[in-house]
């Protein structure tokens, strides 16, 4: 694992000064020393990566097509020829299922990065600047305060058509979807930054940068985002589950992806209808969210103790 | 902390607004049509005088401050009154033999209705020249005659609207409008015509009844668990209960739903897969019914927060227990269960109680889901049900409530925490 950053430069590097043999620590690798005797952390981090390759890989190896239909083949158990059945229309569930992955990461991927973005910048400007800070944290604290699912249903109901008329009817509701998810859950990320800057821009070094005459913008990005990254990359990974979670939920409901359209949600929601004929319809795209979210959870524990230098031994 | 709590309902105040302010504007910025549900054979011109009819073509500002008055003060009225039956407004009765209108010319169509009960008049109008007064009733506006005779302005059968106040058939003269006292609007749905409160009254108990089980269920579940966890720390039972929680708030509400209905429903057939809303309890088998057909709903809204607030309960009895204090009791001989039991869960339940208020509006959201699953003919349901036709304005009003709650009890939770901690000061 290539190290994300480093807490100390020596001027000469160990290696060309002989000193040392052994590569130098770096906060990076303790932590992923520290990540390693996690075993449930690790083991989640394997079928995880397992459940990812499946999704992307999938396609090389099971080469039926999710659109298929082959009406005389519906509502098939688990047979050979479709390992995980086959819905109303006799589509391929476990075809329909790997693009469905693919959909469902993407989204809990990128909502994830729009909700760690917005959320580290609003944390960072409400710590550091302090004449910001009681209006970015009223915002906070009212975005707080928005229903998130009920707001969620009708944000996608509403611009459906107008997203879906500009950037066609997947790219739409997948712009839409993934911002709204993401405009909603940027505010735990934003308190936990601006406590983390409130504490750090009081340090020393940050002293010292200042009076080297660094600029706000510097200071931020060299000294302060650094070393807010920790708990951002803990609450990253809660924040994918969640999306994904919430993604689900939404197609669930029959208001997210256009039916033809396979992710796990709207797999499930297609499939609960048939409960009685095909539990497999139901089965597996569930259990494929539930593992992947729960994998995620479990890495996202053990990422907490791993980056929490007290924890460490 | 009487000063605390006002302060803290102060601020509130500006929050609500801000709130209001977002789920109007989005609601106004969508592309909805309020009369896209109505029949294709009326004629866009009729469609344009509906639209006027309803407001929908009113500047945006007298459009917010029309419906945070129907928000903040005629509603909240409606919902006492309708409770209660208390009466804030004037009302006129009149006998129901005086209220069936006559027909005149001009206005043969109309629909005629018997009204058993009359708001008084709201204005008062000029008709031929004569003032007369307007009155108005659950749904319709009439005028009253020289013989005290109603005459309706209404909607009709064959689909053209009533006359409005400023209507061409009623003449309106600028300046004449002579609001003598308003009567209260009721805030209708667009699928249903009937007014909203009606709507969520009639709902609400069953949301009431399944968030309100789950959550006790969640409760007293999780808080022993939390604490057997954290008393005994790593032993097996804290291990498996860890994991166990973690697979709870990882696994979706739906999917745990439906693997529920197929195990418990489609194979062993202990439960009811959907929920029947016409069910009255009346006796003890019909009790036993309702329980068993609560169980599932119930059992998969409570696992989530079983999960979470084992969680919270654990760390919080773990922080405790290494305090000095408890060393102290222990010390002075009190018995272990005391120690456990009262001196350390006391004190470790100041954030788990915070943390119970702050997830209640979470509940009333989960059970969006839940309510779905099993048929549930909750607030959730009427949500999903109000989205799907496109109805603006239950929408409306269903998020504004869930906003409520979420305000409501985060002003709950912090008052709990400055009242269960004297640590905390009211500042």
């Amino acid at each position: 694992m290539k190290p994300l950053f480093r807490t100390s430069r020596s001027l000469t590097r160990p290696e060309e000064s002989g000193e040392f043999s052994a590569s130098p620590r770096t906060l990076s690798g303790d932590a992923w020393r520290q990540f390693r005797k996690h075993k449930l952390a690790m083991g989640s981090m394997g079928v995880l990566l397992l459940v990812v390759l499946l999704v992307l890989a999938g396609p090389l190896i099971w080469h039926t097509d999710p659109e298929y239909i082959d009406i005389i083949a519906a509502y098939s158990g688990m047979t050979a020829e479709h390992p995980f059945g086959t819905d109303n229309l006799g589509r391929d569930t476990l075809a329909r299922t790997i693009w469905g992955g693919r959909v469902s990461l993407a989204i809990g991927l990128t909502a994830m990065i729009i909700a760690m973005s917005v959320g580290t910048l609003v944390g960072c400007v409400a710590g550091y600047f302090r004449r910001l800070d009681g209006l970015l944290m009223r915002i906070t604290d009212m975005f707080l305060s928005l229903p998130t699912l009920p707001l969620l249903l009708v944000i996608t109901l509403l611009f459906r058509e107008p997203l879906r008329k500009a950037f066609g009817p997947e790219v739409g509701i997948f712009v839409l979807i993934v911002v709204v998810i993401g405009m909603l859950g940027w505010m735990p990320t934003a308190r936990l930054v601006r406590g983390e800057v409130l504490t750090i821009k009081e340090r020393e070094f940050v002293s010292a940068a200042l009076s080297i005459g660094s600029d706000d913008r510097v200071i931020l990005r060299s000294h302060i985002l650094p070393n807010v990254l920790s708990p951002v990359i803990v609450a990253a990974s809660f924040s994918m589950a969640g999306a994904i979670i919430t993604e689900s939920a939404l197609s669930f409901l029959g208001l997210g992806f256009p039916p033809d359209f396979p992710t796990w949600g709207r797999l499930l929601f297609d499939g609960k209808d048939y409960l009685t004929l095909t539990p497999a319809l139901v089965f597996w795209p569930g259990l494929m969210i539930s593992l992947t979210v729960l994998c995620i959870n479990f890495i996202g524990d053990g990422l907490r103790d791993a980056l929490d230098p007290q924890l460490r031994k | 902390m009487g000063q605390y709590l006002i302060r803290r309902l102060l601020v509130s105040i500006p929050t609500l607004l801000v709130i209001s302010l977002v789920v109007f504007t989005i609601l106004e910025l969508s592309p909805a049509d309020p009369v896209g549900n109505l029949p294709l054979t009326i004629p866009p011109a009729v469609r344009e005088q509906i639209r006027d009819a309803m407001g929908v073509n009113d500047p945006f500002l007298v459009k917010f401050a029309k419906w945070l008055r129907q928000f903040m003060i005629n509603e909240p009225l409606n919902i006492i009154e309708e409770t209660t039956g208390l009466n804030f407004a004037p009302r006129l009765s009149l006998a129901p033999d005086d209220l069936i209108a006559r027909g005149e010319e001009g206005f043969d169509s109309l629909a005629f209705e018997l009204v058993e009960e009359v708001e008084s008049a709201a204005h008062s109008v000029l008709v031929d020249g004569q003032a007369r007064e307007l009155f108005r009733s659950e749904r319709q506006f009439f005028l009253l005659d020289d013989n005290s005779a109603p005459l309706f302005l209404n909607e009709t059968a064959n689909g053209t609207v009533g006359r409005e106040l400023s209507n061409d058939n009623v003449d309106v003269p600028e300046g004449e409008l002579l609001p003598l006292h308003e009567s209260r609007l009721r805030y209708l749905s667009w699928q249903t015509r009937s007014p909203i409160i009606d709507l969520v009254i009639e709902r609400t108990p069953q949301t009431l009844w399944v968030v309100g089980l789950s959550y006790l269920a969640a409760i007293f579940v999780a808080v022993p668990i939390g604490v057997i966890q954290a008393y005994r720390q790593y032993s097996n039972f804290d291990r498996f209960s860890t994991v166990f929680a973690t697979i709870g708030f990882s696994v979706p509400t739906f999917f745990i739903g439906l693997l529920f209905i197929y195990i418990f429903s489609v194979q062993l057939g202990w439960f009811p897969s959907i929920y029947d809303t016409t069910h009255v309890v009346t006796d003890l088998d019909s009790f036993l019914f309702q329980l068993r057909q609560s169980i599932m709903p119930v059992t998969v809204l409570a696992l989530f927060y079983m999960a979470l607030l084992s969680r919270h309960t654990r760390s919080s009895m773990l922080e405790n227990l290494k305090l000095d204090y408890v060393r102290t009791a222990r010390s002075k001989g009190i018995a272990e269960r005391r120690v456990v039991g009262h001196h350390a869960l006391r004190n470790s339940l100041i954030p788990v109680v915070t943390l119970i208020a702050l997830g209640i509006p979470g509940v009333f959201q989960g059970a969006i889901i839940t309510e779905q699953i099993f048929r549930v003919n909750g607030l959730g349901q009427l949500l999903i049900i109000a989205i799907q036709g496109g109805d603006l304005p239950t929408v409306q009003t269903l998020t504004f409530i869930f906003a409520v709650l979420n305000v409501f009890f985060n002003i709950v939770a912090d008052v709990l925490y400055a009242v269960l901690d004297p640590r905390i000061r009211y500042t």
